[in-house]
């Protein structure tokens, strides 16, 4: 405990015999000086902690520019996959319809192709001279021949005929009706043949 | 941090400049020189009316001149007043604060000074004490003071020169700031320090590191005065005695352990050899050039520098404490070294320089005291040239002014320039 008390202790070695007016003035110079020291290392240290807060800002700054950069590519790309996932929901919700309507259109051409067939057959066949068609139409394979007739005879000669083709399992006259047209007797008839 | 001092001592008709850095702890010595002042021109001013004014001018010029030669600095500028001029009071006062002590020296100086305060300026030194009696500490003080005309002169005399100075000391306190800068508190309790410079002689005698006697042989010229290096030891050592004789009158004291020995011969070993052998008392030196040119010493030297804030007494402390000390602070960096540029201008002639010196020390050695033998050279101008060859006079005749010591060679200005170095030191 002594001897650390002793090295604290300093002697005093050297003497200033300057006239006390002048070891004023360097006192005060001195003072002069450390306060310039004090104030020039004040500002330095504000300056400098300054900076540091400019540069952690700057950089705390350009952190927020780059992640802000990054969550509007992020966002950007996000819409752009939503995008596409929507197109791709879209192109293959097309795609799916598209395949129905292409396969309903396939089955329609197939069907057409078989009533067309089966028109140009009912056509082709020969009709007694008193029949004449007005029209051919098919409803869910069953086929409406629209006709007109001079006499009830051709007509029923027409339906044995097309009975002949056996290309209908069944066939019935829906209707028949008499007309006059400047004063021309005929009768209109609807035939319904089932396949 | 680096901060330059530089330190000027105006020994009669010479004026010793110093520059060094201090850099961390360790001084750079950037420069030194020692000029011839010239003396008739000042002597002649004493006919005229204001000669006092005329010789500061003219004193003022010298100093200007001598700075300018070698563009010492002037931001730190030390110096001392005339030891003539200095009075110092021993005193013991009890432990206390600062302010406190500066108050109880000013009383002291009051009542010891035989002018009034308001005519003198005085400092004061002290060392810590403990006091046996309770444990505590006695702050042994010695209080230096001096006229203040004197002081305000050599302010004057130097703002002329275009230089303000820092701060004015004695040679005594850089002697002993010097001495414990090199030997710290291992200098011993009780010993002597002795300047020889080219004109005069300074003898201190340091007890309990406390500076309590010193005395100024003047005008005693070692150089010129003395016919060889023998002659010389046997004045010093005459003067030596006479000044112990003095100091022992009336008083029962332990004897001196020690002489340190600076400037003029400090570094000779036949001269070291006679003063011991006259006295009986250990010769060591204190030298810049020793501390710069020996490793050992650097080492020594820093090992004793730190012990600068120890105890008082721990003078004393034991050899193994030392030996240990030693082998740590061996790392450490020494505490003087040399500009790169001085080196260079130093070094340049060392070998030369040195043979020499040490052709003349061999040859004193063999001459074994008798000085009839002794080889000596001139101081002539061949001596110390820039070529750095020095004549031996061979043929073992005495020639009157023919002495071991060069005023323009660097080795031995720089052998004198301690007490100016000793001024950048001090706590």
């Amino acid at each position: 405990m002594a001897q650390s008390n002793v090295k604290k202790k300093k002697n005093k070695t050297r003497i200033n015999l300057l006239p006390l007016s002048d070891k004023i003035n360097i006192a005060r110079r001195n003072k002069v000086i450390v306060y310039l020291i004090v104030l020039v290392g004040y500002i330095f240290i504000l300056s400098g902690y300054d900076y540091i807060i400019f540069s952690k800002t700057n950089n705390a700054r350009t952190v927020v520019f780059n992640l802000n950069q990054k969550l509007e590519t992020i966002r950007n790309n996000n819409i752009i996959y939503t995008t596409i996932q929507k197109a791709i929901l879209n192109k293959e919700k097309i795609e799916t319809s598209l395949k129905k309507d292409s396969s309903i259109i396939n089955k329609l051409n197939r069907l057409k192709k078989k009533e067309y067939k089966k028109f140009i057959e009912i056509i082709k066949f020969p009709m007694p001279n008193g029949i004449w068609l007005s029209s051919l139409s098919s409803n869910n394979g069953n086929f409406i021949i629209n006709g007109n007739s001079l006499s009830l005879k051709d007509v029923s000669v027409y339906i044995k005929n097309i009975k002949k083709m056996k290309m209908f399992k069944k066939i019935y006259l829906s209707g028949i009706e008499k007309k006059i047209k400047k004063g021309n007797n005929y009768y209109t008839f609807d035939l319904k043949c089932k396949l | 941090m680096s901060k330059t001092f530089t330190a000027v001592i105006i020994d009669y008709n010479y004026i010793k400049i110093i520059e060094a850095t201090k850099k961390n702890k360790t001084y750079i010595i950037n420069n030194f020189s020692l000029e011839k002042l010239n003396q008739n021109d000042i002597d002649a001013t004493t006919y005229n009316d204001n000669a006092e004014n005329t010789e500061n001018i003219l004193m003022a010029e010298e100093i200007k001149k001598a700075f300018g030669l070698r563009q010492f600095s002037k931001k730190n500028v030390f110096t001392v007043l005339n030891d003539d001029y200095i009075y110092n009071y021993n005193f013991s006062l009890p432990e206390m604060p600062e302010s406190d002590l500066a108050k109880a020296v000013e009383y002291e100086v009051k009542k010891k000074s035989p002018f009034p305060l308001s005519q003198i300026v005085y400092d004061y030194i002290y060392t810590y004490q403990e006091d046996n009696k309770d444990g505590g500490y006695n702050l042994l003080t010695t209080a230096y003071v001096a006229k203040k005309e004197y002081s305000e002169q050599l302010v004057k005399t130097f703002a002329k020169a275009d230089i303000k100075l820092r701060s004015i000391e004695s040679k005594t306190t850089s002697l002993y700031n010097a001495n414990l800068f090199i030997y710290g508190n291992n200098a011993g309790l009780h010993y002597m320090l002795i300047d020889i410079n080219l004109i005069s002689i300074k003898i201190i005698i340091i007890y309990k590191n406390t500076i309590i006697f010193e005395r100024n042989i003047e005008e005693i010229n070692i150089i010129k005065n003395t016919k060889n290096i023998n002659e010389a030891g046997e004045t010093i050592s005459a003067e030596i005695q006479k000044t112990v004789d003095y100091y022992y009158a009336g008083k029962s004291i332990e004897p001196i352990e020690n002489i340190y020995i600076s400037g003029v011969y400090a570094n000779n070993e036949t001269f070291k050899d006679i003063i011991s052998n006259l006295t009986n008392i250990h010769i060591e030196t204190m030298s810049i050039l020793k501390l710069l040119d020996n490793g050992s010493g650097a080492d020594t030297h820093n090992n004793n520098a730190k012990n600068n804030n120890g105890k008082a007494d721990s003078a004393r402390n034991n050899n193994e404490n030392d030996k240990k000390r030693n082998k740590k602070e061996r790392k450490i960096q020494p505490l003087i070294k040399l500009s790169s540029k001085l080196y260079k201008k130093i070094y340049k002639n060392k070998t030369a320089a040195k043979n020499v010196r040490k052709a003349a020390n061999n040859s004193d050695k063999l001459s074994d005291g008798n000085s009839n033998n002794i080889n000596h050279y001139t101081d002539n101008d061949n001596i110390g040239s820039n070529n750095g060859i020095m004549n031996m006079n061979l043929d073992g005749q005495i020639l009157s002014n023919y002495i071991l010591y060069d005023e323009n060679n660097l080795f031995d200005i720089l052998d004198i320039m301690l007490p100016a170095f000793g001024l950048m030191l001090g706590k």
